[in-house]
């Protein structure tokens, strides 16, 4: 039986490129499905069970990382990649085997040695490169934020985290408060903390994240309980008295 | 005690005294003005050396030139060398224009540069681009020819439009439509122009995210105009996403 193979690519003239390559250099390959995205390819690999995927790591619909996921035990994976220094270093130390793009004659030799090789055996466990990758990319994304994608009515709209002045918490949404409007976002407050410069964001409530610089006073209200007054808002903001120790002396 | 001023009583003390006052204080004042001058001097220099170091800062917010794009840009012309010819040409050439506008070492100065360089330097991508992706994008330039001579700082709408490729079209399953606009508007500081970049993609998602380009696009507005201009994205319900930034069109006369 001759061995099969499938490729995603989302870019057309790419695509007929690597068929065009794979065609001349290993003609017994018979290529079973040609696709330009990734849910396409997911399709693909159930309908046609190829013996190897050529996936591009960036695709619309789902991304070859997460195509291979699925194609793990299926077939021998290969992923083609313009420039991915996280993925290629992860690749290079779990040898799983990748082209780069452009591809050369060479090396698609390279890599069509080897999977003849391999044709007998198993497709090779890439779940660990598939983790690591998955998480360094989650590492590389949570350093701090500089934008907060939020809803104002209908619409979503794009907040630069410099412009807000505080977040507030409330019936199961955050608000987010700038000093010329107010959206909101899904994201918790807890999970929100990390992602945010602590000596630029201070947690003063439960509820309430503040930015520092936009603190104009801290006052007791009527009740005798201490709040904050902001310079751009009208808004008064609560300190809970596990957060009062941040302005002890003040 | 008297004595002690002189044989000519007060009236020679005072021609003794004037020209030692003078010849005193000529020199305190010449070293006065000098001071004054060195002091005026170190401020020019302050300033020029602000003014270099916001021009380098800009200059280092502009270098930006993706190798995902430059690679895959190269691929796809690898593809067309054998099939198509023309179309590689076409190619070639566009990335050529692309580069020249791009590339820190070969650009020109950008002084002097107008929304209509800004708007060929948008054309040259978006052509690679529709030819990379073949049918699956789509883009249009509407802007009214006075509107194109305004002064316009290089590269900020590059990224605008490539953001509405990468974030808006290219994850989008299907083909997309991109559209560049422009208008005179009057607000609150006076004339601006407001430049628009819409996509029909997928939209901006509910999270928080990262969008390096966009901030340098911030810092470049916040160093040239101050609080005086303004960048905004927005996903209407409809879907999609319009980019919009605004710049002050300071006693730019329209022709």
């Amino acid at each position: 039986m001759s061995p099969t193979a499938l490729v995603a690519e989302d870019e057309a003239p790419q695509r007929r490129e690597l068929c065009r390559m794979l065609a001349s250099r290993w003609p017994e390959l018979q290529i079973v499905a040609e696709c330009s995205d990734g849910s396409a390819a997911i399709a693909a690999l159930h309908a046609h069970r190829p013996t190897v995927a050529f996936l591009d790591i960036r695709m619309a619909g789902a991304s070859g990382l997460e195509v291979a996921r699925q194609a793990c035990n299926m077939a021998h994976v290969v992923f083609t990649t313009a420039y991915e220094q996280h993925a290629i270093e992860a690749f290079e130390v779990e040898a799983v085997d990748y082209l780069l793009k452009p591809v050369t004659v060479e090396r698609l030799d390279r890599t069509l040695q080897r999977l003849r090789t391999r044709l007998s055996e198993a497709p090779k466990d890439i779940g660990t490169v598939l983790e690591a990758i998955r998480l360094g990319f989650r590492c590389a994304r949570s350093a701090d934020i500089p934008w907060i994608t939020a809803s104002l009515g209908n619409s979503i709209k794009l907040i630069a985290t410099e412009d807000v002045l505080f977040f507030r918490a409330d019936e199961g949404c955050t608000w987010v408060v700038t000093r010329l409007e107010k959206a909101s976002i899904r994201t918790p407050l807890k999970e929100l903390l990390p992602a945010l410069n602590p000596d630029v964001f201070w947690q003063i409530h439960r509820s309430v994240i503040v930015r520092v610089s936009a603190i104009c006073a801290v006052r007791r209200n009527e009740l005798g309980k201490l709040e904050i007054v902001l310079h751009d808002s009208e808004e008064a903001l609560p300190v809970s008295q596990a957060f009062r120790w941040r302005f002890r002396g003040m | 005690m008297h004595r002690l001023i002189g044989p000519g009583g007060p009236a020679f003390g005072l021609f003794l005294w004037l020209p030692l006052v003078v010849a005193c204080a000529w020199p305190v004042a010449v070293l006065w003005e000098r001071r004054a001058e060195e002091r005026h001097q170190r401020e020019i220099a302050g300033l020029q050396r602000h003014r270099q170091e916001t021009n380098l800062k800009l200059l280092v917010l502009q270098a930006q030139i993706e190798p995902h794009f430059l690679f895959n840009t190269l691929a796809s012309l690898r593809a067309l060398l054998h099939e198509d010819a023309t179309r590689a040409e076409a190619m070639v050439d566009a990335l050529v224009r692309h580069l020249r506008a791009v590339l820190p070492v070969v650009r020109t100065d950008s002084a002097a540069s107008t929304l209509s360089d800004q708007l060929v330097i948008c054309a040259s991508y978006l052509d690679i681009m529709a030819n990379r992706m073949e049918g699956r994008l789509a883009y249009v330039i509407d802007v009214p020819q006075p509107l194109q001579q305004t002064p316009f700082r290089p590269l900020m709408l590059l990224t605008l439009v490539e953001n509405a490729v990468k974030h808006g079209i290219e994850p989008k399953v299907g083909s997309g439509r991109i559209r560049i606009e422009a208008e005179r508007i009057m607000d609150t500081a006076g004339f601006a122009v407001a430049v628009r970049v819409i996509d029909n993609g997928v939209g901006l998602s509910r999270s928080v995210g990262h969008g390096l380009g966009l901030r340098n696009v911030r810092e470049q507005l916040a160093l040239c105009y101050g609080n005086r201009a303004a960048l905004s994205l927005v996903s209407p319900p409809e879907g999609g996403t319009i980019a919009c930034l605004q710049i002050p069109l300071d006693g730019f006369e329209l022709i």
